[in-house]
């Protein structure tokens, strides 16, 4: 079945509260009651937090606090407070989706996020307290942080159109990265543990290929499997590109699907007619979400409401408004995010020929870094001309090269496999998987990735390169493995991406929302270069490929997210 | 003269050792000691070659935009590089002296202190007309070129986007494991200095798409780049040249040359410059030395590559980049000339982009 929703301006969801767990917690505040209690407020009903070492009154709280989903140690389920407490000596082998707080005795904590970054944990010190929380702005509501930008996470967003790393936009609050154990007692915090999935080495020795895509199918089925369970019919978005189609593939085998795709209406390109097919091809219950520019546009802070991080993917608001259609037909929402970094999906062979050629004449060491830089089509080029001077000054003096160079540099692999590590904690760490999570969360529906499971990861690692790229062929061994799932036309089309029409959009319905927002907001911040700005806004001189579009989208993104948090 | 820093005009009893009186800093020229170029002429042809100081060019890009400058600084009545065709040209003049020459005899008869000025503009018409051959050819030679920027790096510092070859690229250490990979698309060239172009303004990996120079070039990745190429049969070569006679037969070797793409299922596009293409960059032909081989040189194009070469660097980066980008998404419907392999888009005769402008007669678009 097939039908077709226009998705007209509905309600704000800015102002709602999650409808999901979320976590938070204190170390060492004296007044740890009224700090938690506006936690709470942003947090939501859902919220469970813990808070140790103010008094030596006995505290009610449970010392342990979680947010997980489809966990499991050695085989068995990981979903309960005593599951979570026999799982902390383990917690490397701890698969699937979780951020966790625990204290072992009063004053000390701990904190863990698991090993692909499917939950997220942001932290900071006050004097000799310490809070956590799922949320920057639980974090600002204590009142204990103070709300200071920080110039390199804004350098690093235009660059990347997120915020790779600990960097937070707010100076002093730092996110925990994938794999990290943290510990906080007091004014001393350090991380104890590292267990991230990115820092398995790989193995390069040959291997048979009817062996390795069996291997692989059977992996792709397993997880599905288990991402597909649930009380509730499921859903899943369907782009009708190969990862997305083979998770809706696999899930279908399992029972009644959902499946929704995006199009945002005549006379923008979609991929309606893939998306279509696969639907058919695998009997989903298939409905076309419209996106006007208008509704997008009506519900663009509600959106960057719910991102901690400001992410600057135009897909971000048509995610929200896709997750709340879902959460009508379902409680769990499957995606196919994942194919593309770990199974060597297109950017890879740009960075072949960026590795080949150099940069122009440019060969120094920080060429190939640049060129990753460069890769994400923002605007890496023009900061020189469009931040302010005395910001461009500080910039050079560390290039935001130097955080890449690490990952290019491992020897342990060849360029496709650290591209893949690089890109499983960017991408999906710090970008894709931290935005499911955010956006789902007003609806009260969960994201699944199974392309980003731990055993999908831990085994796309471990392949050799030549069975991500085959000649010219991305993702060889992914598409051979789904051969008997999906029609030769989803499994041989070539990758587009979902397009999202923001050059028409800041021509016309958005232009008046993007000078407001640029001129009027983010000019006067001191930030930026207004005649950048006013150039960017009219299209002049812009070079050879100028990503209006893009940019604009950027910018309005950071406004709306300065002004949120205040800054 | 106008200093380009401060913008302060300033009369030459005012300067003293070339700087400007104002800011103090260095003019590079000075036209009243025979200079050819202001420092303001100069930028602008700098702005232009550029594409306002988004496109990285190379010294024989602004070679020619200079040779454009001097020819429309000295562009007046009847100067086919402002636009006119030299048949144009000529008729127009003939004509006019013609007429011009009617009316001396009527004037001397009738009216005779008038015959003197009008023998004068006579002779005059005759002296453009003798110059409408030299026209064709580029104003200054490469020596000047590099002259005038070596006066201007002097008091300016090096041009924001000139591109410097490094003396000798060294060979790359490349990993065995790319023998695996291959890229859809590929850009072979007639000169290195196209591959720096292009490389530098970062087609190859914007477009996901190798550039090789047929005269080996990148040294250190040629023969790699070359296999990986082979290696795909889907792949499309897209073959870009001067208007030469080792240019208009490239994609023809590329097509059947066994050290190239022939049976490897390749299609090889050819969007580079011919002598259809000429017309519009006259004033910037060079002559060309006698030719060792013209026997496989298409008739029509015989005559005029016999005396004339026109190198793709005449066209400003922007528009070679333009065309390229065009030639990949419309390729779906090339013009199919010389076999099953090769495709020709030179006949196509649309101009590069619909934003290119040149206030200069410049004639920044071919094709």
């Amino acid at each position: 079945m097939m039908r077709r929703v226009v998705l007209t301006k509905g309600d704000s969801f800015a102002n709602v509260q999650p409808a999901r767990r979320r976590i938070g917690g204190i170390v060492g505040a004296a007044e740890h009651a009224s700090v938690l209690e506006r936690m709470h407020q942003v947090l939501g009903p859902h919220a469970q937090l813990i808070a140790t070492g103010l008094t030596r009154e006995p505290d009610l709280r449970p010392q342990i606090t979680f947010d997980s989903d489809v966990c499991t140690l050695e085989g068995r389920s990981v979903n309960t407070v005593d599951e979570w407490r026999r799982a902390l000596p383990l917690l490397s082998r701890v698969t699937g989706a979780f951020a966790l707080a625990w204290s072992p005795e009063p004053g000390l904590l701990y904190l863990a996020r698991d090993r692909v970054g499917h939950r997220t944990l942001y932290y900071a010190s006050s004097g000799s307290a310490f809070v956590f929380a799922s949320s920057i702005r639980a974090l600002l509501a204590t009142g204990l942080v103070a709300r200071t930008l920080d110039e390199r996470a804004l350098l690093k967003f235009l660059t990347y159109a997120y915020v790779p790393g600990k960097r937070t936009l707010i100076e002093g609050v730092s996110e925990l990265l994938p794999g990290e154990v943290l510990r906080a007692q007091g004014s001393n915090v350090a991380i104890v543990d590292s267990f991230a999935a990115t820092s398995a080495s790989a193995s390069q020795e040959p291997s048979d290929e009817l062996a390795l895509t069996t291997d692989l199918t059977r992996a792709l089925d397993t997880v599905v499997s288990a991402y597909a369970s649930s009380p509730m019919p499921l859903s899943a978005t369907l782009s009708g590109g190969i990862d997305s189609s083979l998770v809706v593939a696999l899930a279908a085998l399992r029972g009644s699907l959902h499946t929704h795709s995006i199009t945002f209406g005549a006379p923008h390109k979609d991929e309606l007619e893939w998306s279509g097919l696969v639907a058919a091809h695998c009997g989903t219950d298939h409905t076309i979400v419209e996106i006007p520019a208008q509704t997008i546009l009506a519900h663009f802070d509600d959106t960057m409401a719910w991102l901690d991080k400001p992410n600057g993917d135009p897909l971000t608001v048509p995610n929200a408004l896709l997750f709340r259609e879902a959460s009508k037909t379902g409680t769990h929402v499957l995606n196919g995010e994942g194919g593309d970094p770990c199974f060597g999906g297109p950017k890879n062979l740009p960075m072949l020929l960026a590795s080949l050629y150099g940069e122009g004449d440019d060969d120094e060491p920080n060429a190939l870094p640049r060129s990753y830089l460069r890769s994400h089509l923002k605007c890496f080029d023009d900061l020189g001309e469009m931040v302010d001077g005395d910001l461009a000054a500080r910039a050079r003096q560390k290039p935001l090269e130097d955080d890449i160079l690490p990952w290019l540099a491992d020897d342990s692999r060849d360029l496709v496999g650290q591209l893949m590590a690089l890109n499983v904690r960017f991408k999906g760490g710090h970008h894709i998987l931290p935005k499911v999570d955010a956006l789902s969360l007003p609806f009260g529906v969960t994201p699944r990735s199974p392309l980003f499971s731990d055993t999908l990861v831990d085994l796309a690692s471990k392949l050799a390169p030549e069975w991500k790229l085959r000649g010219s062929v991305e993702k060889y061994l992914l598409k051979r493995s789904v051969t008997h799932l999906l029609p030769d036309a989803i499994i041989n089309r070539p990758k587009s991406g979902m397009m999202v029409p923001v050059e028409a959009w800041f021509q016309g319905p958005m232009l008046a929302f993007a000078k407001e927002r640029v001129l009027d907001g983010l000019a006067p911040r001191g930030l930026f270069r207004r005649e950048f700005l006013e150039r960017l806004l009219l299209g002049r001189q812009l070079g050879l490929r100028p990503r209006r579009g893009v940019k604009l989208w950027l910018l309005v993104t950071l406004e709306s997210h300065l002004r949120q948090l205040g800054l | 003269m106008k200093c380009i820093r401060c913008n302060h005009d300033s009369k030459k009893s005012e300067r003293t050792a070339d700087v400007c009186p104002n800011c103090r800093k260095p003019f590079a020229f000075d036209p009243t000691t025979g200079d050819a170029f202001t420092d303001q002429k100069f930028a602008n042809a700098l702005e232009r070659v550029s594409s306002g100081g988004t496109v990285r060019f190379t010294v024989n890009n602004l070679y020619f935009e200079l040779s454009r400058s001097i020819r429309a600084g000295s562009a007046g009545l009847f100067t086919p590089g402002a636009g006119r065709t030299e048949q144009d040209a000529r008729t127009a003049i003939t004509i006019t002296l013609a007429l011009n020459v009617a009316f001396v005899f009527v004037a001397a008869l009738v009216f005779w202190p008038l015959a003197i000025p009008l023998s004068l503009f006579a002779a005059y018409l005759l002296h453009r007309r003798s110059q409408v051959s030299s026209d064709r050819t580029v104003a200054i030679n490469l020596g000047d070129a590099n002259a005038l920027l070596a006066k201007w790096t002097h008091a300016h510092g090096s041009p924001k986007g000139l591109i410097v070859r490094k003396d000798a690229p060294k060979p790359k250490a490349l990993p065995p494991d790319l023998r695996h990979y291959s890229f859809d698309r590929a850009v072979i060239t007639d000169t290195a200095e196209t591959v720096d172009m292009l490389v530098a303004n970062n087609f190859h990996f914007e477009n996901n798409c190798a550039i090789l120079a047929v005269t080996g070039y990148p040294e250190g990745v040629f023969k790699t780049v070359l296999a990986m190429l082979r290696n795909n049969p889907r792949l499309r070569v897209y073959a870009l040249h001067d208007a030469s006679v080792r240019g208009v037969t490239l994609a023809s070797e590329l097509s059947h040359s066994p050290h190239w793409f022939q049976g490897t299922g390749a299609t090889v596009i050819d969007v580079g410059l011919h002598v259809a293409h000429v017309d519009a960059f006259r004033g910037s032909w060079e002559v060309q030395s006698p030719a060792a081989d013209l026997s496989r040189i298409p008739p029509d194009s015989y005559e005029w590559l016999s005396q004339y070469s026109l190198p793709l660097a005449v066209v400003r980066p922007e528009q070679t980049i333009k065309r390229l980008f065009r030639a990949m998404t419309q390729e779906s419907d090339p013009v199919l000339v010389t076999g099953a392999e090769t495709m020709l888009l030179a006949s196509d005769t649309s101009s590069f982009s619909s934003d290119a402008t040149s206030s200069d007669g410049g004639g920044d678009s071919f094709g």
